[in-house]
């Protein structure tokens, strides 16, 4: 791959998603990318970046930033911060606080989010509970994963078997098992795509708790900066941030504390 | 037999050409004969036999012209007409004779026609005489000999009458009537019609044409000189008449001569037409009749010959036919069994492979998007791992950085640890300092309180004195009531100097025993502070290493991440790629249904691809998963061929189906603002 050809993906990436591919990442960008090109039948990405640059609807720009984005994630990732929150959930509860607001910042294909929900309704003992999780990501395809919340069977061993019987289906699509999420934990969340290196966001918060885990990684300071001062702004007073193991907000000048490892309060 | 088709193919069809070929040459060679046969039925015999028969004919046509010559009926045209006949018939001989001799004949014939041609030599001869008669009848002019002599021979007799009544007239008086008129007389009359060629014949009509007319003159002036009875002029003119009646007699006798040697000729004419040259020509044209017969004879053995060998050729032919069809036929059957056998086999075959094909590239399929989903996963987590160890080998390095700082400011500390100790014995001696300084200000403070108050005094009475001195010592009053005010705050500020000197004495004492403290302090803090130094350089050490062995980390996945994001994408192609496959497997089956079609008339249906799925999901049902056919997610899985596995893949969204993002995922930020 040339590397004026990788730049300018770079750049476009950069600009557009804030994340900072660095200079090794040559192999990933044509990794990905050569997705697209097999589906618009366009020779290189030398004519990829050229159809990019015609399309002025932005909509090859949404598939783009779609396949270079990095979606890993699982049901009951850092099974602590679960923990953790339900531990802080039951406190609140106890305090009186009925309404929570929680944000998985980059969801991807919903386990977070879904995970969340699991963890919170199973601190919850009558309905009079106001509950929403706002779950964004940046890529639209994996967004459609998340709001569909179908999971192949292997994917879902992480997930406590009473809680299995109790907010997933068993469907069969091809010969393959899957698990589909229920309404009543689809019903707690909103998904909408989100630029995360784009802020202000639209939200006013105040929010309990953010997840912002494993995408800082893909971000450079400035960036992150910028992220951290919204997240700042969103959490209430008390409220908390987790982040991915890797992440540190060491070095960040922020009124966030650190309480554990990868998890913040304001 | 184990031949290729092609070879199969063209021998069978080389050996029909054979056939065909062989079918052919008999029939070529049955037309080859027959028609040499007819070639020399139509070249020779033919022609042979038309020569033999004009001739004949000709010679027939001469001899009736011959024959109608004798007839002295004849006028000039008709005996015309014969001498043409004659030219037209030796003629029609003669070409006759040379067609015949231009064409080959055998021995046998040749040898017959010798004699038909001496035969004909004497019958020509014969003619030859007859026609030399011909030519003298012609000279003499008289065709009919026999009635110009009876006329000849009245002529004579009348005129005989006449002399003997003319001499009765003259003796006896007997009158009769007529006999003055030369022209009248029959003579006189066939003299005016009368013409001839002959020479003899002319001469001595005209020699006695004059006397002639003097006969009947003389008859005339004797029938007159009788009645004028003047019997001896009549008797005299007798004599003259006579003598007139005598030349006429003898122009009759030469008449009569000339008609006896015509007569003649035409009896020998006769004899020869009718006996010579028929004898002559019935041995001639006995000649040419053996000779037609022969050439007849020729003719009908060959044709019976050619009728043989037809027939020959045309059982030959219906035999090669009939056995070239059956081997045809045959080879046919053989050729399109042995062929349709091994086509069907293949087929079978084929139709066989092409479903287990469909089905395990179906397999294919399935499983190389599950892996390509795999291989993505990996890569996508690898990716993670790779940015979050970059994200740790950045803070290990920020750390390595932080220690290496603390250790160069532990050493900075361990010098001013010292320094401080240095600066505390330096305390402890200027606290000493401080302590004697301390006596001596609170001697000097005791001093300054004793000025204090004098100074009072003194206001005090500088007051009264003002008080006295009334309006004129108003401003000195509010003078001496100020200095009044400062030396009591002096005394006040003497007094709490000295207390805090006092303090200060005490604190210095204090000090002493505290910089004391401190010495021993800054002594264990040196020690700690090496101690720490040593342990933060172990950490800027150990940093470092962490540092670089994170690299190396980061090195081997970004290495693993490059391979692993090729691989993803390999696998994602080998996926798309066997699902062309699957489609392709699809088309291959139903192409040989086609030729299963072609082949074998019906096609064999059996297994669809669609039927792997229906089973599998069968087999669910039983397990407990409720099958879902229809889901926004699931579209693909309705194509059921080219179905993704992955329930949630956002598609192949070329350009037919493109999916819009914003349409699956509204951009707006309506809900956002709620949160």
């Amino acid at each position: 791959m040339e590397i004026e050809i990788y730049d300018k993906f770079k750049k476009i990436i950069y600009d557009k998603a804030g994340i900072n591919l660095g200079d090794k990442k040559q192999a990933l960008v044509e990794a990905r990318v050569s997705k697209r090109l097999r589906e618009l039948q366009l020779p290189d990405l030398k004519a990829y970046l050229q159809f990019l640059k015609k399309d002025s609807s932005e909509a090859e720009l949404v598939n783009l930033l779609d396949v270079i984005s990095t979606n890993v994630t699982s049901f009951y990732r850092e099974s602590v911060h679960f923990d953790f929150i339900g531990e802080q959930m039951k406190g609140w509860l106890r305090k009186g606080q009925r309404k929570f607001r929680f944000w998985s910042a980059a969801c991807s294909s919903g386990e977070e989010p879904y995970t969340l929900a699991v963890t919170l309704l199973n601190c919850i003992e009558n309905n009079n509970v106001d509950i929403r999780i706002l779950a964004t990501d940046i890529s639209t395809q994996i967004l459609q994963k998340a709001i569909d919340g179908v999971y192949p069977a292997e994917k879902t061993g992480a997930i406590p078997a009473e809680f299995i019987d109790k907010y997933f289906n068993r469907i069969t699509i091809n010969g393959e098992k899957y698990f589909q999420v229920q309404d009543k934990l689809k019903k707690l969340i909103t998904f909408k795509r989100l630029n995360l290196s784009s802020p202000p966001f639209p939200m006013k918060g105040p929010m309990d708790c953010i997840f912002c885990r494993n995408v800082m990684i893909y971000f450079d300071n400035i960036v992150r900066k910028k992220l951290l001062s919204e997240v700042e702004r969103l959490l209430k007073k008390g409220g908390y941030l987790f982040t991915g193991h890797a992440e540190s907000l060491t070095g960040q000048l922020c009124a966030l504390r650190s309480v554990k490892p990868s998890i913040y309060v304001k | 037999m184990n031949l290729k088709l092609s070879t199969k193919l063209i021998g069978s069809f080389l050996i029909v050409a054979a056939i065909t070929l062989v079918v052919g040459v008999i029939g070529w060679n049955g037309s080859v004969k027959l028609n040499e046969n007819v070639d020399d039925i139509g070249n020779k015999q033919f022609p042979t036999v038309q020569a033999l028969l004009t001739l004949q004919q000709n010679l027939e046509a001469y001899r009736v012209a011959q024959r109608t010559m004798l007839n002295p009926e004849l006028n000039d045209n008709d005996r015309k007409r014969q001498i043409d006949n004659f030219a037209n018939a030796r003629n029609g001989y003669q070409e006759a004779m040379e067609k015949y001799e231009k064409i080959q004949h055998s021995d046998e014939m040749n040898r017959i026609w010798q004699q038909f041609v001496s035969a004909f030599d004497d019958w020509s001869r014969e003619n030859g005489r007859f026609e030399n008669n011909l030519k003298k009848l012609d000279e003499t002019g008289i065709y009919n000999p026999d009635r110009l002599l009876a006329s000849i021979e009245q002529f004579i007799g009348e005129h005989h009458r006449l002399e003997g009544q003319i001499a009765s007239l003259i003796i006896n008086r007997n009158q009769f009537e007529g006999g003055e008129d030369h022209t009248s007389c029959n003579y006189g009359k066939w003299l005016s019609s009368f013409s001839t060629n002959n020479r003899l014949i002319n001469s001595a009509i005209s020699n006695s044409k004059e006397a002639h007319a003097q006969f009947h003159q003389s008859v005339r002036a004797i029938k007159q000189l009788v009645n004028a009875n003047n019997i001896a002029a009549a008797e005299l003119e007798l004599r003259t008449m006579h003598k007139h009646a005598e030349v006429v007699f003898g122009g009759f006798n030469t008449i009569k001569e000339q008609a006896a040697a015509a007569s003649r000729l035409n009896s020998e004419m006769s004899i020869i037409a009718m006996d010579d040259v028929r004898e002559k020509q019935d041995v001639a044209l006995s000649h040419l009749r053996r000779l037609v017969e022969i050439s007849n004879n020729i003719a009908n053995d060959e044709i019976s010959a050619s009728v043989a060998s037809a027939n020959f050729v045309a059982v030959l032919t219906i035999i090669a036919t009939i056995i070239g069809t059956l081997l045809a036929v045959v080879f046919g059957i053989f050729l399109s069994t042995s062929i349709s056998k091994a086509l069907n086999r293949i087929i079978a075959g084929l139709n066989q492979g092409s479903e287990q094909v469909a089905s395990a590239s179906n397999q294919v399929s399935g499983s190389s998007q599950q892996m390509a989903e795999g291989a993505n996963e990996q890569a996508s987590s690898l990716e993670e791992v790779s940015s979050s160890l970059e994200e740790m080998s950045s803070m290990v390095k920020q750390n390595a950085d932080n220690a290496g700082q603390a250790d160069s400011l532990m050493g900075e500390t361990k010098t001013r640890v010292e320094k401080g100790d240095s600066a505390i014995a330096k305390v402890n001696k200027a606290i000493g300092e401080i302590k004697n300084s301390s006596d001596h200000t609170a001697k000097i403070v005791k001093t300054i309180d004793e000025i204090a108050f004098q100074t009072n005094l003194l206001a005090l009475n500088a007051a009264v004195e003002a008080a006295r001195a009334g309006d004129a010592g108003k401003g000195f009053a509010v003078v001496a009531e100020e200095v009044r005010n400062l030396a009591q705050r002096s005394a006040e500020a003497a007094k709490n100097t000295a207390a805090l000197i006092e303090e200060s004495q005490k604190n210095a004492e204090q000090g002493v025993e505290v910089s004391n403290d401190a010495a021993e302090a800054v002594k264990s803090i040196s020690e700690s502070a090496m101690k720490v130094a040593g342990l933060i350089s172990e950490i800027a050490a150990a940093s470092k290493e962490q540092a670089q062995g994170i690299e190396q980390i980061n090195t081997a996945v970004s290495q693993m991440d490059k391979v692993t994001q090729g691989n993803a994408a390999n696998a994602e192609e080998s996926a798309s790629a066997s699902e062309e496959l699957s489609a392709q497997a699809r088309e291959l089956k139903d192409m040989v249904n086609e030729l299963v079609k072609i082949v074998g008339g019906s096609s064999s249906e059996n297994g669809s691809s669609s039927g792997y799925y229906k089973q599998d999901m069968d087999n669910n049902k039983k397990n407990g998963f409720i099958n879902v056919a229809k889901k926004s997610f699931s579209k693909k899985i309705e194509t059921n061929g080219k179905s993704t596995i992955s329930p949630v893949s956002p598609g192949k969204n070329g350009k037919n189906d493109a999916l819009v993002p914003s349409k699956v995922i509204p951009l707006d930020d309506d809900e956002l603002s709620q949160f």
